[in-house]
């Protein structure tokens, strides 16, 4: 797994101040330390477009999806240790739980891109390109999909993955997403902050910089 | 086969054969991808008997009902009830049954997370799985099997509720994956330890890999079970995109044989098993001999990830949880700030405890309430298992109830309203308990005194069918400066309890000292004086690195410390900590030595404190916060506000300010204490903070909190997913002037409506600011809200205007 500094600083609020070498140790140590707790699992399947009417709603996600031979879902998780030991952090450093939690952030993310990459990999040799992901909550694919989505791949029995109330998924690192394969190559960019329902509220964006 | 009774075939010296999938089969007849097995069968009876049909044709002995999809909470939105639905279920599978097999009510988990990890509560879980179990028991099913669960805390709630609702026999058993741990961490002893205790008939491993993934896991529990194992694996790994299982009836039955080898007693398969792989399963094994492995029984507890020998090894247990002459702790009770026991279960097991002993015993409070919010509390950020102290029994069985593992009961003296009292507890939640030599008469001062006291207590309780195993004797140490020869008596009594009585034994050491000088030498002489008698848990102070020290090297010096290597690690930590310690101090920090207020700049925690203890020579305590500590976090701020400075920064300069307040705050309660300060002189400066309800994180809510403790403001923290009304009556009940409300999620802004709306309506004078990724200014203004909090710092900024 590649998790890059730059994407934790991120989390971190980061815009460009003096960095301190034992403030990089201690960056490093986290990715380590989240590296060691955690336990990164993930399920996928492939679907028929057709057999997603109801999942896929929202204008973005149907442009996601436009040109699909099959529709890839998938989630992962990086399980609940994470969370327990972030939850033990606050009781005792809010600064090494604010640093955990953000590279256990970019650790799921980094997960995820591994995963993406092989899959693409894979699939080229199949003569099947594969997109980027597009998950529930980016522009209009409302998270009121999630429950659905994690039946669909039986997540909860398959990663023990799931859904409390009001949408939130248990454990908290977790993602899911939707990729799609198609037989043209298809530019794996999306203009992720002009669908963004956070752009507004963003820290990020107001520093000029953006998540993706 | 003739069907007897059930409990007698299952203890029958025979091998005994499962159904396969259900879920896989109603697939292949048309069940699609997403929808509800347990709908699909219940619509399609005739479909399901076939398959019922078809596994007892193949050999099954025990059949499971189609009702793992059967959970309130899983059948939500489909317009259907759980208990028509398994009405149903135990028929069709009786139908097909008629006298060829037993019918289990299968029990799925009830498909979302509990309590700190998810959102569900006990009360929600246990409902769900009472209702299932008692429509079950009504449907006339012959046992229960609780399968395919991953969360051991899940686990407990559904055995209880099985119990309170049922007279069904249950069978349980947990999906493991390959690195020996389910999703939620819990390891295969733990899983042995609580279900024993809780009395199941069976249990085992189902779902998750092929047999030869879960082979190593399954030769684990049968090392540890004293009761029949099953085994009911998956046909191996399912192709990722087709959902394919790929082992055939042939291979996964060799497999299967290996596993009758090893001594499982019930066999069957889970997801992508059918009825061939079932015929090929009882072809194989039947011809084997089963026999049950050798099994010693230990003592054990657990939490869900955590399991614990008593009597293998000395044990530290932490006393610290307990109000009993900790002001602090009476402090948080009389608050309701459980988080103070949160801290101090973390401290106790970063210093090595190996459980943890909570109490709540303090006059003018709800014990019981405390109980169940304190043991909540710790379990959520500590994983050691737990003992549940209190003298009064609802005050144990409320915190007996809600412990994930196996906990202990701590205590149960000879007198007839304690034993008729805990006995049933005992028996009822499967607990170890703390036995104490004190009866009507009071407490023998002699140690054979109390060894009879024990033994009739030992008399009634297995007379009452709970087992000496389950009990542990407290030799009760008495103060030496009060009795001369008290310490004496109480390793007598180790002693004789060892002889006699063969009981694990623990005590409670810091009495011995009391009203003596240097109490923390004569504590840990007495410790090893107790561990060369013979004791085997000590509840003391697991900070007092010295209890630590006697412990090891007791056990390099008894025999328990194979090559001593326990012992070289702790030595070479004790040096590794010296070192760092020494390097920290030795650090030249120009700028940190110069003043407070550079030390809390720069985030050095030592140098902060130890300015603040030199400024508390010169100045005022409160002083020192108004003119020392506040202006050194106004400037942290606003660097951090201009960008100078980045969150970790800020967050460090905190927590040397946190540092600094420890001694300062310290002050201020002597000062209190030399003055007894009326209460109307001090002034309210509480500060709420809360994230709403449906949502669970933290994170920024919590930095909030950080720096806002630094100001001087006292927080009542009511964490997360906490519900408008709860915080409405707080505010009421303490007065509070300024609520701090986040929010992460979108889906939770409704909740922060409502909240926001309720406060306006009812509390009109209290003050609100919200924070959280998704808020905008524009939003926080729309409904209503006082203030948009952006960042951490503007919280202080907030919270100043408001108090001013």
């Amino acid at each position: 797994m590649n998790v890059q500094v730059s994407e934790i600083l991120k989390y971190l609020g980061y815009s460009g101040q003096k960095l301190e070498p034992a403030f990089l140790a201690e960056i490093d140590a986290a990715i380590e330390k989240v590296r060691s707790i955690a336990r990164p699992k993930h399920v996928y399947r492939l679907f028929e477009l057709t057999s997603l009417d109801s999942l896929l709603q929202g204008q973005d996600i149907k442009h996601h999806v436009k040109g699909a031979e099959k529709v890839l879902l998938m989630a992962a998780t990086l399980g609940n240790e994470v969370d327990f030991f972030i939850r033990q952090l606050q009781n005792s450093d809010v600064k090494q739980a604010a640093i955990i939690d953000a590279a256990a952030s970019s650790t799921i993310e980094a997960y995820l891109d591994g995963l993406e990459e092989s899959l693409r990999a894979e699939y080229l040799l199949k003569g099947l390109f594969l997109s980027a992901r597009f998950s529930p909550g980016y522009g209009d694919f409302p998270l009121s999909v999630q429950q659905d989505f994690l039946t669909l791949l039986d997540a909860h029995r398959r990663i023990g993955l799931s859904l409390g109330k009001s949408g939130i998924m248990s454990p908290l690192k977790s993602v899911t997403c939707v990729m799609v394969l198609t037989k043209q190559a298809a530019s794996l960019a999306t203009d992720s902050c002009s669908i963004c329902k956070l752009r507004e509220s963003c820290t990020l964006r107001r520093r000029g910089l953006r998540c993706k | 086969m003739k069907k007897t009774d059930f409990q007698h075939f299952l203890n029958s010296d025979s091998f005994i054969f499962l159904d396969g999938a259900l879920g896989t089969e109603l697939q292949k007849a048309g069940l699609i991808s997403g929808e509800n097995s347990a709908v699909y069968g219940y619509k399609n009876p005739e479909v399901l008997k076939k398959i019922h049909s078809s596994y007892i044709e193949a050999g099954a002995q025990l059949i499971f009902t189609n009702t793992f999809g059967s959970s309130a909470y899983k059948l939500a939105g489909t317009g259907f009830k759980n208990t028509e639905l398994i009405k149903s279920a135990v028929t069709t599978a009786k139908e097909a049954a008629a006298d060829k097999a037993f019918v289990g009510f299968d029990c799925g988990p009830l498909g979302a997370l509990l309590k700190p990890d998810g959102s569900m509560t006990f009360d929600e879980a246990y409902d769900d799985f009472a209702a299932q179990f008692s429509a079950a028991q009504e449907a006339g099913a012959d046992f229960a099997i609780i399968e395919t669960m991953s969360d051991l805390h899940e686990v407990k709630i559904a055995l209880l509720a099985a119990k309170e609702n049922s007279s069904l026999p249950v069978l349980v058993s947990m999906s493991f994956e390959a690195d020996g741990r389910t999703f939620t961490g819990t390891d295969p002893l733990s899983f042995v330890t609580l279900a024993e205790s809780l009395g199941v008939s069976a249990l085992g491993i189902n779902c998750s890999g092929g047999p030869e993934q879960m082979l190593p896991i399954l030769r684990q529990i049968l090392k540890v079970a004293t009761k029949p194992v099953l085994f009911k694996p998956n046909a191996g790994l399912p192709d990722p995109e087709t959902g394919i299982y790929p082992l055939s009836p042939e291979d996964f039955a060799a497999l299967m044989a290996e596993a009758a080898n090893a001594g499982v007693k019930l066999l069957g398969g889970c997801c992508g098993t059918t009825p061939e792989h079932i015929k090929a399963l009882s072809k194989a094994v039947s011809p084997l001999s089963y026999s049950k492995p050798q099994v010693v029984a230990i003592p054990r507890v657990c939490s869900v990830s955590r399991t614990v020998e008593i009597g293998t090894v000395p044990l530290l247990v932490g006393e610290r949880l307990n109000p009993t002459g900790k002001k602090i702790l009476r402090q948080a009770l009389l608050a309701q700030n459980y988080e103070e026991y949160q801290k101090i279960a973390v401290q106790q097991q970063q210093a090595g405890a190996d459980m943890l002993d909570v109490n709540c015993g303090l006059p003018g409070i709800d014990e019981k309430a405390a109980m169940i919010e304190a043991v909540a509390a710790v379990q959520s950020v500590s994983n050691l298992p737990l003992q549940i102290d209190s003298d009064k029994a609802e005050v144990l069985e409320a915190g007996l109830r809600l412990v994930r593992g196996r906990p202990v009961i701590n205590s149960m003296n000879g007198k007839e309203s304690s034993l008729s009292q805990v006995i049933p507890l005992a028996k009822k939640y499967g607990a170890m308990t703390i036995i104490l030599p004190i009866d009507e008469n009071g407490i023998p001062s002699q140690a054979e005194g109390r060894i009879n006291i024990f033994e009739k207590i030992i008399a009634r309780c297995e007379k009452e069918g709970l087992p000496k195993e389950n009990l542990i004797a407290d030799c009760l140490v008495m103060t030496a400066a009060a009795e001369p020869d008290a310490a004496l008596q109480s390793l007598k009594t180790i002693r004789l309890v060892k002889e006699r009585l063969g009981l694990p034994i623990m005590a409670g050491l810091s009495n011995i000292s009391f009203g003596l000088p240097m109490r923390r030498l004569l504590n840990q002489i007495f410790y090893a004086q107790a561990l060369a008698a013979g004791l085997d848990m000590a509840i003391v102070n697991p900070e007092h690195e010295e209890m630590q020290a006697v412990r090891t090297a007791h056990m390099a010096l008894n025999g328990q410390d194979k090559n001593h290597a326990v012992f070289i690690a702790y030595a070479k930590s004790q040096e590794a900590s010296k070192k760092e310690s020494g390097a920290i101090e030795s650090k030249p920090m120009k700028d940190a030595y110069e003043s407070l207020e550079k030390a809390i700049l720069q985030g050095f925690e030592n140098e902060a404190s130890r300015f603040a203890e030199k400024e508390l020579e010169k100045l005022e305590p409160m002083e020192i916060i108004q003119s020392k500590i506040i202006p050194a976090l106004d400037l942290v701020g606003q660097m951090y506000q201009d960008g100078k400075i980045f969150l970790p920064q800020l967050l460090q300069s905190a927590k040397a300010a946190q540092k600094a307040l420890i001694p300062i705050k310290a002050a201020i309660e002597q000062k209190k204490d030399r003055e007894e300060l009326n209460c109307s002189e001090a002034v309210n400066r509480k500060i709420l903070v809360a994230t709403v309800e449906g949502d669970i994180h933290d994170i920024g809510k919590n930095i909030a909190k950080a720096v806002l403790e630094n100001y001087g403001y006292d927080l009542v923290d009511l964490g997360v997913d906490v519900k408008p009304e709860v915080i409405l009556q707080r505010v009421k009940d303490e007065k509070i002037k300024l609520v701090g409300l986040s929010a992460l999620m979108t889906s939770a802004l409704p909740a922060l409506e409502m909240t926001v709306k309720l406060l306006l309506e009812e509390a009109p004078d209290c003050k609100i600011m919200l924070g959280g990724a998704v808020l905008t200014e524009k939003y926080v203004k729309s409904i209503g809200a006082h203030y948009y909090c952006p960042d951490a710092k503007s919280d202080a900024d907030i919270a100043k205007e408001v108090f001013s």
